[in-house]
């Protein structure tokens, strides 16, 4: 557990502390993404662990390597991670092959080190090679260790060999992204979406241990940015890749990531597995960044809230220790903390597609309402109600379209999870 | 193109080193106990009037001289500079003022009597730190369209009257100018020098940074007249064709301070007291050939006896000769705190 | 779909700057960039021995005299004039240059970068040769802004051609007629570029003497030569020199004060140039008036004085091609050097902020303020107590140019590293780069253009300069400008025009390079 570790990081500039105390574990293989709103420091924390910018204490591991520490500070270039940034950044004066092979080195002695069994075959053996290879542990030169098979796959001069390893790892990752019609052009030909996967490719040309991506979607388009990073993420996964992605769009994060961190304030207030932390947010703020609430005030009794939706069935969400949330691993079920005592005031919080239509399926009494207004989003709509307490208490439902009501219609509201309920701020 | 980072700074830095291996370096400046044949001449005069000259004289004599030619003023302030670490062994002035100064800073070794007892007293230093070379007489130059030769003033003071308003040129910041000015003080006494200045100053002078800019002014009809040594009208003339000048030259009466002669000459570097070929040279301006060199090139006085003056010029005995260094820096000082009191300078 | 209520989140912007770095600078390039600037400040050093060598009374006495003022107040009217004149005549050029599409474009952009080859002496001496009576204040400004245009057109046009328009298209949209559009929303991306050119145009026009000797307006600089020249007082023009030193610093403050302002535009689309219809003959005058009053006028004088000399001498071509060939090779020098000690200062400049920076950039410019025979002697002074046997090498004059000329490549180079992106640099780094790789691979090759530029000014001013290479030339070394000095000292024009071709057709050759290359002068 934890091939990437980063332990207790700060980051100051000047005065200011961008990143305060942030622990987090990255398990091997794993797609980690970090969300949090603009200036939460998020890309500081990425920019941090690839060595761009100094730390002002804090530890970082990949795969047992420090890389920065007390007194460590290994300079970017030498921390073998890969680099997508949020506006690709290509070399302009550079061919789109060119770009994929600017990390490869040119010498020979160096270019040993990507030359392996069956890659300079080329094709698809050298894709397979690509493609079952995992990060590797450090970057120590991999010798040409199975000399029969290699050489007798190519006999060719170690200078052609060098040409053709690194023409051949271009080519790989051209069409790996999908671009390999591409490598003679100029990135300034490129459209947004292939100057991006130009740059993925760039990035994972020399086998980085470990993939950092700045919102790598954010400049795109949303239809094309949806499909780019399924693509991307699936690709990822695929090369077995570690990779940490920064990224503020919450959707991006839940749909793409293994696990989610999300930060604020230069915190990380949550870690953990999409649906944990949509599904079991640690504090309401974090439940309304990663998605839409319903949010009531109510009581504590029993295991139950009383809220104008009635008495519900809840969970208590109360406070944990700030070392506990931040601990830095992933965290399944998290240790139920104490209930309060019945009577205490708590913050009810529903996901709205958590309330139903009817009666039916209703873990949890129903309530009636009135339909006051529908947002309608093609495949479900967001339907707000009043319900039929004193204050007319306004709370909204995500509906399903061909069930949808109509604005005045009268209906009953069932709820088929768990209310979660948090202490009062 | 593809240059390696460290294979560029090899070639800037290789670019430097040759650039500093094909230059001759400066060669030191050791007081020469004898003669080496070679010495290193400052030549405030121009090169193409005084090179004719210096080769003659290297045919002569064998000694190689390595010449660096500037204006006057900016050699003077480049020895000041270098102080003891001149490579000069002479200094050529076109003016006795930077001599002085020289002078003054003690960066002129002595010169030997019979070096400087072939110029008369007031054409030389006081002291046998320089020796005059050549004489220029203070001219007034005059648009001959303007005015006839019968019309030019016959004394500086003409120049205070409202009439000349506008119409006249000086370059008060020149040494030619300001030792004139010294000449005028001591002929008609400070309290007349102020009055001079103090007219003339109000009297709306075109003002120049140097003789040449005026006689071009003169010649191209912007002012009237000016104030010039007569030496540049004859380098003019000589370009331009004499029967195209259409500034011409009027020599103040006799006894007006307007009539003074400036002094060239040249002297000896403090480092290269002992410098035999150095003081050859010193001795060879001073000589019959270079002084009939001067009279026949560029029209200026000789100073030593038995040569003529140039044809045309009135006779050296007839201009002032207050019999002072005019280049002495105290009463230089005194001169420019004159003009400086009238905004001149 | 989430997204629907809550409101799209702006884009996560760095809290950076794009283009400069919000962490300090790495020591080593503070350190190297103040060992850069440190060069340009041995003027100044010297300045302030000289100074403090004279009394405290005799400074203040020199100071409070009433002629100090007055050429301070001239100085600062000629520069000021001149800066504002070439920043409307060189902007409103580069407009035309990348807005109407105008006949033979190419040639004309060429044509506008002349004026650069023509001495600012000699562009004097050839006015005076038609009209004598020229003189004075208005003179003094009409020639140099004439010859100083082309600092401003040129950054300006690159920068014109880079600008995005979509934000004047705007402003159109929003009932803003041409002008006041352009003024609202392509102004401020070009005005870096503009503000930089007027810099190197003030810092001319404080420093130069040949032109205001020449047309006779007294400033500091005339005040500086007779204080050499005539009264030998070497502690009044140190003092005269270093009240040229503040006006200096106040105009560098004031340009790098209003270069911050400036952020950048994005935008794709360039404004489309639109044919001149009738007008064209206005376009054209506009853009030849430099061209022809700084080039032809002079140049076509000087060839009738050299028509009416008497003595037509032969031609001493052995002498013409060594003193070109010296020229060339010093000129060379200069430039790659020159360029090489303003990349770390530029590089700082470009990616960094802080009081330190900018007092390192500040240094770096003050060369550029001071006359010729200034920075002449104060190289004389360093090199004989510091490096003796480099003394009347070209090695120290090369050093001379590049003290003084190096401002020019700073404020060029400054501008095509500020236009590289720092992700690149981030990038190249994540790849494997060393800084110095990452540096050399790609920024400075995307800064190429720019460093060029900085190259090609600094040769081009380094063919022209007169006084300094007189003071520190190799004895018996000549160069175009000084055999032209020495001819015209004679009244030798007819020995003097061959020089005087070879010196602008010589200088030519930068300004005709540096009108080609499309030029990065955009800053972030």
């Amino acid at each position: 557990m934890g091939w990437v570790a980063i332990e207790a990081l700060s980051v100051s500039y000047g005065d200011t502390r961008v990143l305060d105390d942030v622990s987090l574990r990255i398990p091997r293989g794993s797609l980690v993404a970090v969300l949090g709103p603009s200036g939460c420091g998020k890309t500081t924390l990425l920019r941090a662990v690839a060595g761009l910018l100094p730390v002002a204490s804090g530890t970082i591991t990949v795969g047992g390597r420090l890389v920065t520490g007390p007194g460590v500070q290994r300079a970017p270039e030498k921390r073998g991670m890969g680099w997508v940034p949020q506006d690709a950044s290509l070399f302009p004066h550079l061919s789109v092959g060119e770009n994929i092979g600017f990390g490869l080195p040119r010498t020979k002695q160096n270019d040993d080190l990507y030359c392996e069994p069956g890659e300079t075959s080329g094709g698809v053996g050298g894709l397979l090679a690509g493609l079952t290879r995992r990060g590797r542990v450090a970057r120590a030169p991999v010798r040409v260790s199975a000399p029969s098979s290699h050489l007798a796959a190519a006999p060719i001069s170690p200078d052609r060999s060098r040409q053709t390893s690194r023409a051949a790892r271009i080519t790989e990752l051209a069409t790996l992204v999908g671009l390999t019609e591409l490598v003679d052009r100029a990135p300034s030909q490129l459209s947004g979406g292939q100057a991006q996967r130009v740059s993925l490719a760039r990035a994972l040309a020399p086998r980085p241990d470990l993939m950092l991506l700045d919102e790598p979607f954010a400049a795109l388009d949303p239809l094309l940015r949806s499909a780019l990073r399924t693509e991307v993420a699936a690709l990822l996964r695929g090369q077995h890749n570690t990779s940490l992605l920064v990224t503020h769009d919450q959707e991006e994060a839940l749909s793409l990531a293994d696990f989610v961190a999300v930060m604020r304030g230069g915190e990380i207030l949550q870690f953990g597995t999409p649906a944990d932390v949509y599904e079991r947010p640690v504090d309401p703020w974090v439940a309304g960044f990663v998605g839409d609430t319903v949010e009531l005030d109510g009581h504590w009794r029993d295991g139950r809230v009383e809220c104008a939706l009635g008495s519900l069935a809840a969970d208590w969400m109360g406070v944990q220790s700030r070392s506990e949330r931040s601990s830095g691993g992933p965290m399944g079920e998290r240790g139920a903390a104490s209930a309060p005592a019945d009577g205490t005031s708590v913050r009810v919080l529903l996901r709205p597609e958590w309330l139903t239509l009817g009666a039916r399926g209703s873990a949890q009494p129903t309530t009636d309402a009135v339909v006051t207004a529908i947002a309608y989003a093609g495949h479900d709509a967001l339907v707000s109600f009043a319900l039929a307490d004193a204050e007319k208490t306004a709370v909204r439902a995500r509906i399903a379209a061909p069930d949808l009501p109509r604005v005045g219609d009268r209906v009953t509201l069932g709820i088929c999870q768990n209310a979660l309920a948090y202490p009062l701020e | 193109m593809r240059i390696p980072f460290p294979v560029a700074a090899l070639l800037a830095g290789a670019s430097v080193l040759a650039l500093a291996g094909c230059t001759q370096a400066a060669e030191p400046s050791a007081p020469a106990e004898t003669s080496d044949n070679a010495f290193t001449l400052y030549s405030g005069r121009d090169e193409a009037l005084i090179q004719p000259l210096i080769d003659q004289f290297e045919e002569q004599s064998g000694i190689s001289v390595e010449v660096r030619y500037g204006n006057t003023a900016e050699l003077g302030a480049l020895l000041l500079e270098e102080g003891e670490a001149t490579p000069a062994q002479v200094f050529l002035a076109q003016d006795a003022g930077a001599l002085g100064a020289l002078s003054n800073a003690d960066l002129f070794a002595t010169l030997p009597a019979a070096t400087t007892d072939k110029v008369p007293a007031g054409f030389t230093s006081t002291d046998d730190t320089w020796v005059g070379v050549t004489g220029r007489a203070r001219v007034i130059t005059y648009d001959s369209e303007a005015m006839g030769a019968a019309d030019v003033p016959s004394s500086v003071d003409a120049f205070t009257d409202p009439a000349w308003a506008g119409k006249f040129g000086i370059a008060p910041a020149n040494a030619s100018f300001q030792a004139f000015v010294t000449a005028y003080r001591v002929l008609n006494g400070e309290e007349a020098a102020d009055k001079w200045v103090a007219a003339v100053a109000a009297n709306d002078p075109v003002i120049f940074d140097n003789n040449r800019a005026i006689l071009a002014a003169v010649n191209d009809g912007v002012i009237e007249a000016g104030l010039i040594n007569h030496y540049y009208w004859f380098a003019q003339a000589a370009e331009t064709g004499e029967a195209n000048m259409r500034a011409q030259l009027s020599y103040p009466e006799a006894g007006d301070a307007g009539s003074i002669v400036n002094v060239t000459g040249a002297g000896l570097l403090a480092g290269a007291a002992s410098d035999a070929d150095a003081l050859e040279f010193i001795d060879y301006l001073v000589g019959t050939d270079a002084q009939q060199y001067f009279v026949d090139e560029t029209y200026e006085y000789p100073l030593i006896g038995g040569i003529d003056a140039p044809a045309g010029l009135p006779e050296l005995d007839s201009l002032v000769n207050p019999d002072l260094d005019l280049a002495d820096l105290d009463t230089l000082a005194d001169t420019q705190a004159l003009l400086g009191k009238h905004g001149l300078i | 779909m989430t997204e629907l209520l809550i409101p799209p989140l702006e884009t996560d912007a760095p809290p950076r700057t794009p283009g400069r770095y919000r962490f300090g600078a790495p020591p080593w390039l503070l350190v190297l960039a103040a060992l850069c600037a440190a060069t340009a400040a041995i003027p100044l050093v010297y300045l302030v021995v000289r100074t403090t060598e004279a009394g405290l009374t005799e400074l203040l006495d020199t100071l409070m005299r009433q002629r100090v003022l007055q050429l301070t107040v001239n100085t600062v009217l000629l520069a000021a004039a001149v800066t504002l004149s070439c920043l409307v005549l060189g902007t409103v050029c580069a407009w035309i240059l990348t807005r109407i599409r105008l006949p033979f474009q190419r040639t004309l952009l060429l044509v506008s970068a002349l004026p650069l080859a023509v001495p600012s002496y000699l562009a004097a001496y050839g006015w005076l040769v038609w009209f004598p009576h020229l003189n004075g204040f208005w003179a003094s400004w009409f020639v140099m802004t004439m010859v100083c245009t082309p600092y401003v057109t040129l950054p300006v046009a690159a920068a014109l051609r880079g600008a995005s328009a979509d934000l004047e298209s705007v402003a159109r949209t929003l009932g803003r007629g041409p002008l006041r559009a352009f003024a609202a929303a392509t102004w401020p991306q070009i005005r870096p570029a503009a503000i930089a050119g007027a810099l190197l145009v003030c810092l001319y026009s404080l420093s130069d003497f040949g032109l205001v000797s020449m047309l006779r307006f007294q400033t500091l600089t005339w005040g500086i030569n007779a204080a050499y020249g005539a009264s030998f007082d070497r502690n009044q023009a140190a003092l005269l020199a270093l009240v040229l030193v503040v006006l200096a610093l106040v105009v560098v403050a004031g340009e790098r004060h209003s270069r911050r302002q400036v952020s950048s535009v994005p935008g794709r689309s360039t404004m489309p140039a639109r044919a001149p219809g009738r007008t064209w003959p206005v376009y054209v005058t506009v853009l030849l008036a430099a061209p022809l009053a700084g080039v032809v006028v002079p140049v076509v004088g000087l060839l009738t004085r050299l028509l009416e000399a008497e003595t037509l001498r032969a031609i001493d071509v052995p002498r013409l091609v060594e003193a070109i060939g010296a020229t060339l090779g010093l000129a060379l020098a200069a430039a790659v050097i020159a360029v090489l000690v303003a990349l770390p200062i530029a590089a700082l400049a470009a990616r960094y902020r802080g009081r330190l920076v900018a007092v390192i950039e500040a240094v770096g410019f003050l060369g550029h303020a001071l006359p010729g025979i200034v920075v002449g002697l104060s190289l004389v002074f360093f090199a004989l107590a510091a490096v003796p046997m480099f003394y009347q090498t070209s090695l120290v004059l090369v050093f001379a140019y590049v003290v003084l000329f190096m401002p020019r490549a700073i404020g060029s180079v400054r501008s095509g590293i500020a236009a590289v992106p720092t992700s690149l640099g981030d990038v190249s780094r994540m790849l494997g780069l060393s800084p110095f790789q990452a540096w050399w691979r790609v920024t400075a090759r995307l800064a190429l253009p720019g460093i060029a530029i900085g190259a090609l000014l600094v040769a081009i001013s380094a063919m022209k300069e007169l006084p300094a290479t007189l003071l520190l030339r190799p004895t018996g070394i000549s160069t175009l400008a000084t055999e032209l000095w020495s001819r015209t000292a004679l009244f030798e024009f007819g020995a003097a025009a061959p020089y005087a071709a070879a010196l602008v057709l010589v200088a030519m050759v930068p300004a005709v390079l540096l009108s080609g290359i499309r030029g990065t002068a955009r800053e972030n």
